[in-house]
């Protein structure tokens, strides 16, 4: 019984890492093909290698699709950023009503199908004259995204010391200095997470911006999906191997920022 | 008891906290609520508003009601059907636009029709010379619904049904046998959420209580493996699949290699619903995993052995021990598996082809290609609303446990 436990726990982990596991190997090929070839299986140093990397780093069209994924994901973290850090503030104040209510509202963009999503921002934009403009992509991947930064922001929040706040303004700071001074400082870490896994959002958005964009707004997920749909070649998997690496950065990223909020956690309780 | 109307007649009064705090929220929530809240809720009533185009047809649905005649009118509705349609050119080509809704082919007759106005008679008679359409029951039907300012055409339409007098309840049927598209894609979602659902239950159950008891790197490790997926662009995994799924793709060489199939009988994995519950699966294991692994971590270790110590086999103190204690999580990752795979579209789309196609790809379909925003309207209310349902389900199973 227990070793048919231990026999399905392996089957299902490898599930998980198979996909994964195949792509980086298979993109580092010489070949056109993304099969495994007997002489990669032997290892032979020709089997393999860089040319699909340089390949994507020297094409004018993924070039292009990178630098306007960086455009559009940084503005929209830091949009989603500073409207998460308010939004996840006023949320968790004690004397702020209806919480349960705006605490819904805000994460509505989490809940609601992204193909829903799109066809509701797509009416929207085109009365406004937002549709393929960087500015209308901005703008909803900042709605797709925030919702990340708030549940980031407001679980740091909760275990935040609200009469260090109280001391602050008895010191005789004002709201603002206390915020520079006080809040800021000790919610910092969490406002960085929230802001790369804000980015993380935009960066894996495809849907919303193949309704609403242009060719000029094509990001890399665009071209992928242009790839995935017309031929598939290594030079996709070159790029979704990058795409597996800036994962698991986060992923290395944001235990570090359980550890250290950890700590903190110990720190103030031995207090 | 007396203090109760003084309560009452208290009303609400800002504080200084309160408006701070809504003040905080504002922004976000009013962004929130311009570019996702307002569309759906426009969204709902495009897929019943037709005020714009009853308008066109004022005329007509007068002469409609004035001679009420089963099947095609007389010539009074059609002298009056042509005065509208000389009145107003512009309403003209929406009006056809939203008839080759209710019934395909209307878009170019009325067109044909409207350019050449001037040389149709105004009865029966005349349209039916210029074209024999003109003189079919189902055209008129279609013009008799683009009448009423109100219509549950899109919503009956996308359950398969449809009707002859939106004003009359009985008078609502099934589709004809080959128009049915609807009732068969709602019932595969269901089917594919459900299944999907089972799946990851069943493969993350085992996941979530090894790394509930598991420490240290193997801890690391696992969860790393968790959550690596998790993290990745959706893109990448698909991209991933469909290496290893393709005819000539990874899994179909190994079993080629190992002499399993032969080389002219590669199985078909990728581009049916195999792929689109495989992949989906694949996707949506770690929401299994992870909520599950957190009320696991909660349960004492000492209860199940306490059961084994008093005679219970293994499967009984199982079933009877740790399966009730841990039920809690298991219910909220499958309520949030169906619910995120009942929106699914991107996956169904690049993996699953025709036969792994679901009702969030026929949303994007009538919304991107068909421009009929009316049916998309009607399909992503119906969607929201399941949705809403099962999540307000999630809600109450998730209160609880903090309530025992």
């Amino acid at each position: 019984m227990n070793q048919f436990v231990k026999l399905w726990v392996i089957v299902g982990l490898a599930f998980l890492a198979l996909p994964l596991l195949v792509i980086v190997p298979l993109s580092f090929t010489s070949g056109h093909y993304m099969v495994y070839t007997p002489e990669m299986l032997a290892l032979e140093p020709d089997a393999y290698s860089a040319r699909w990397y340089s390949e994507v780093l020297h094409d004018r069209d993924w070039m292009l699709a990178l630098r306007n994924s960086l455009i559009i994901g940084l503005s929209a973290a830091a949009l989603s950023t500073v409207l998460g850090t308010l939004a996840a503030l006023g949320l968790s104040r004690s004397g702020t009503p209806g919480r349960n209510v705006w605490t819904a509202l805000i994460l509505l963009p989490q809940i609601v199908p992204i193909v829903v999503t799109a066809g509701g921002i797509y009416s929207a934009f085109s009365d406004l004259n937002l549709i393929g403009t960087y500015a209308g992509v901005i703008i909803a991947h900042t709605v797709l995204a925030a919702p990340v930064a708030v549940i980031t922001i407001r679980a740091s929040l909760e275990r935040f010391d609200w009469n260090l706040l109280a001391a602050s303004s008895t010191l005789g700071a004002g709201p603002l200095l206390t915020f520079w001074k006080v809040t800021l400082p000790l919610i910092r870490p969490a406002i960085v997470a929230g802001a790369i896994f804000a980015f993380a959002t935009s960066l894996d958005e495809v849907v919303v911006i193949q309704f609403i964009g242009s060719y000029d707004q094509k990001t890399v997920p665009i071209q992928m999906l242009i790839g995935l749909r017309e031929h598939l070649s290594p030079a996709i998997l070159a790029v979704a191997s990058m795409l597996v690496c800036f994962a698991l950065s986060i992923l290395v990223l944001s235990e570090l920022m359980r550890r250290r909020s950890e700590i903190y956690a110990r720190k103030t309780t031995k207090t | 008891m007396t203090a109760r109307p003084f309560q009452t007649a208290r009303t609400w009064r800002p504080t200084r906290a309160s408006v701070i705090g809504l003040g905080l929220i504002a922004p976000l929530a009013l962004l929130v609520l311009a570019f996702l809240v307002l569309p759906l809720f426009r969204f709902a009533y495009l897929s019943v508003d037709n005020r714009a185009i009853a308008q066109v047809l004022s005329l007509t649905a007068q002469a409609m009601r004035d001679h009420p005649v089963e099947g095609v009118p007389d010539d009074a509705v059609f002298a009056a059907f042509q005065q509208d349609l000389a009145r107003d050119p512009e309403g003209v080509a929406k009006l056809a636009a939203r008839l080759n809704f209710f019934e395909g082919g209307l878009n170019s007759l009325l067109r044909k029709t409207s350019a050449q106005m001037a040389t149709i008679p105004p009865n029966r008679a005349g349209f039916m010379a210029f074209d024999k359409r003109w003189g079919e029951e189902k055209t008129w039907r279609a013009i008799g619904l683009a009448t009423h300012p109100v219509i549950p055409e899109y919503y009956l339409n996308a359950l398969d049904l449809r009707t002859d007098e939106p004003s009359r309840l009985l008078s609502i049927e099934p589709k004809p046998e080959g128009q049915r598209i609807y009732l068969r894609l709602w019932a595969r979602t269901i089917m594919v959420a459900l299944f999907v659902v089972s799946v990851c239950t069943l493969v993350g159950y085992p996941i979530a209580h090894f790394l509930s008891r598991s420490k240290g790197m193997v801890f690391t490790l696992a969860m790393g493996l968790v959550m690596l997926p998790f993290w990745t662009p959706l893109l990448a995994r698909i991209a991933s699949w469909k290496v290893l799924l393709e005819s000539n793709g990874v899994i179909n060489s190994l079993l080629v290699a190992s002499g399993l199939v032969s080389e002219a009988g590669r199985p078909q994995l990728l581009n049916n619903l195999f792929a689109t519950v495989l992949v989906m699966s694949y996707v949506l294991l770690p929401y299994a995993i992870l909520p599950t692994y957190a009320v696991m971590k909660r349960v004492q270790p000492s209860l199940f052995s306490a059961a084994l110590t008093l005679g219970a086999t293994p499967v009984r103190a199982f079933f009877t021990v740790y399966l009730p204690q841990t039920l809690p999580g298991v219910l909220a990752g499958g309520i949030l598996i169906f619910v995120l795979s009942f929106g699914f579209y991107l996956t169904p789309e690049l993996v699953g082809g025709p036969s792994g196609s679901l009702i969030g790809n026929m949303i994007a379909y009538n919304f991107s290609r068909s421009l009929n925003w009316g049916l998309a309207g009607a399909l992503s209310t119906m969607l929201l609303i399941v949705i809403a349902a099962a999540a307000l389900l999630l809600r109450a199973v998730s209160l609880k446990p903090s309530a025992r």
